[in-house]
């Protein structure tokens, strides 16, 4: 983990899940790899179209 | 036929010599039950075997087809489960031991259509606990075993349905896919799998990993028998609000309709550097393949492919922790240690990470819809590797950590998060004797064109006739 703020925030936000500390150690480099990566993207603030809410895939491609 | 031949004998071969008669379902089960008494203690690819159930089964088939009621080409055909796909009176575990005693009172809805169909239930296949991680290392109901090698794994989740069909256990089997759960399993055993479109098979009565990535789909012997059984299962489901109402077409119809002219996107780059030798050998030899067969084979680029396994991975974080959270409050110590890490790891996800995530896959898909625009399908290695070793009992393959690249894990979970249909089909084999696959993927709804495309394919080739050595 190279990121003490992000590790701390994590943390944070596993604690307050309610995870004791001895399972947040267990999980916290994975769960920070997760949080991590999508945080990378929000800086990058690409320009994402809405979520749909009942997921159906695209069918722009249809013959 | 031998018993050997009938145990490897696909639905296509089946069918026809049960509707004339010359063939007993009840001889085919027996067979069928006769071989996974001998091999299962080997391979460990069921985790409940319905043997009286199959027998009953097999008598009823046998009287409607001698009376003339002929169900259609799935009757008295022995078909397993993933033990997740809930089964009236029989244990539905999960491959968990929280579910470990759990006796449904109905049928999932692909259950009750198969059973419907006339197919026959053998057993509950094993599959990485609650089909949350990729290796049937299983530390409730053991390991699953690749049938092309003992010391390796199948992969997983549905790594007991790619054993059992691989090894003659069952004509086809069904397994899931929220990642890559079908396909990769499905090329490690050197099996036919089939990820259909989302919303294309009802999950009604299937224990859920993540709700908008899950997927029910086939394993088979062949590309044939995985259009078969896509019909009988396919279709809206009232009780899955995400099934689609389109009509279902007969998905065998065209299979020998040719790929002549049909234009097939190979996005290589993603594999970079990253392709065991054999098979980078199998994939060139298979676009050799393809263009001798007359399609029109280019590399093409997908940009935002390099975004796939973020968005695959908070999503499915978050939603397989929202799914568990009630026993994960009530009893944590019943998970297995790595599945219990990954859900608690989901916990950090938030609803704004969650919905960016969404919206990532949303723009990942408009991108993919672009593309196939200028081709058919695409084709691509399922997985970077053969069969990697057991390794003790010790998980020796994890997903790995997400990253912004072009890279295998991308394009691998890149199928099941926007939902296209896409089919694994045997390649060739690694100089040690180890299956590798091929993936075709296509269009939304358009899995006709996906398996007439793996169909030639098959037909050109042959690889998916060779049979385990050692079974």
């Amino acid at each position: 983990m190279s990121d003490p703020e992000l590790t701390s925030r994590v943390r944070e936000r596993l604690r307050a899940a309610g995870l004791p500390d001895e399972r947040i150690d267990r999980v916290i480099t994975r769960a920070a790899e997760l949080v991590a990566c999508i945080e990378a993207l929000a800086a990058l603030d690409p320009d994402l179209p809405e979520p749909a809410l009942i997921w159906q895939p695209i069918e722009g491609a249809h013959p | 036929m031998t018993a050997d031949e009938l145990a490897f004998a696909t639905i296509a071969e089946l069918a026809p010599r049960l509707r004339r008669r010359e063939l007993s379902p009840v001889e085919l089960v027996d067979t069928v039950l006769d071989r996974i008494a001998r091999l299962d203690p080997l391979l460990n690819a069921f985790i409940t075997v319905t043997d009286e159930e199959a027998r009953r089964a097999a008598q009823q088939a046998e009287e409607e087809i001698l009376h003339g009621t002929y169900r259609g080409p799935l009757h008295g055909i022995p078909i397993s489960l993933k033990d997740l796909y809930l089964t009236a009176g029989v244990r539905t575990t999960g491959g968990s031991r929280i579910l470990a005693d759990y006796i449904p009172r109905e049928d999932a809805t692909v259950t009750r259509r198969l059973r419907e169909a006339g197919a026959i239930l053998i057993g509950k296949t094993n599959l990485h606990e609650f089909a949350y991680g990729t290796t049937t290392i299983n530390p409730h109901f053991g390991t699953t075993r690749n049938p092309w090698n003992l010391d390796r794994i199948t992969a997983g989740s549905s790594g007991g349905s790619a054993a059992a069909v691989a090894a003659g256990l069952g004509v086809a089997s069904m397994g899931s896919e929220t990642g890559w759960s079908i396909r990769r399993p499905a090329a490690f055993c050197g099996v036919v799998g089939l990820k259909p479109t989302y919303g294309r098979v009802s999950r009604y009565g299937m224990l859920p990993a993540a709700w908008s990535l899950d997927h029910a789909g086939p394993l088979t012997r062949s590309v044939s028998d995985a259009a078969l059984v896509l019909s009988a299962i396919a279709g809206p489901d009232p009780r899955d609000p995400a099934t689609a109402t389109r009509p279902v077409p007969d998905f065998s119809a065209d299979l020998a309709g040719g790929i002549r002219g049909l234009r097939i996107g190979l996005p290589i780059h993603h594999y970079a550097g990253s392709l065991d030798p054999a098979v980078e050998l199998a994939i060139e030899q298979a676009v050799k393949v393809f263009s001798a067969l007359g399609a029109v084979v280019r590399e093409i680029s997908l940009p935002r492919a390099r975004y796939a396994g973020i968005a695959s991975s908070v999503i499915m974080s978050a939603e397989v922790t929202a799914a568990h959270e009630r026993w994960l409050r009530e009893r944590p110590a019943d998970y297995g240690s790595d599945v219990r890490e990954r859900i608690e790891a989901g916990l950090a996800i938030s609803a704004g990470d969650y919905l960016r995530a969404q919206r990532l896959r949303r723009w990942i898909a408009e991108e993919m819809a672009e593309v196939l625009h200028t081709v058919d399908v695409l084709v691509c290695p399922t997985t970077p590797q053969v069969a990697t070793p057991i390794a003790g009992g010790v998980a020796a393959l994890h997903d790995p950590p997400p990253t912004v690249a072009e890279g295998p894990f991308n394009l691998l979970r890149l199928f099941a998060l926007i939902g296209t249909p896409a089919i694994s089909v045997p390649c060739g084999f690694s100089d040690d004797g180890l299956p590798v696959g091929l993936t075709v993927a296509g269009r939304a709804f358009d899995e006709a064109t996906v398996l007439r495309v793996a169909w030639a394919y098959e037909q050109a080739t042959g690889w998916g006739k060779q049979r385990p050595p050692a079974l």
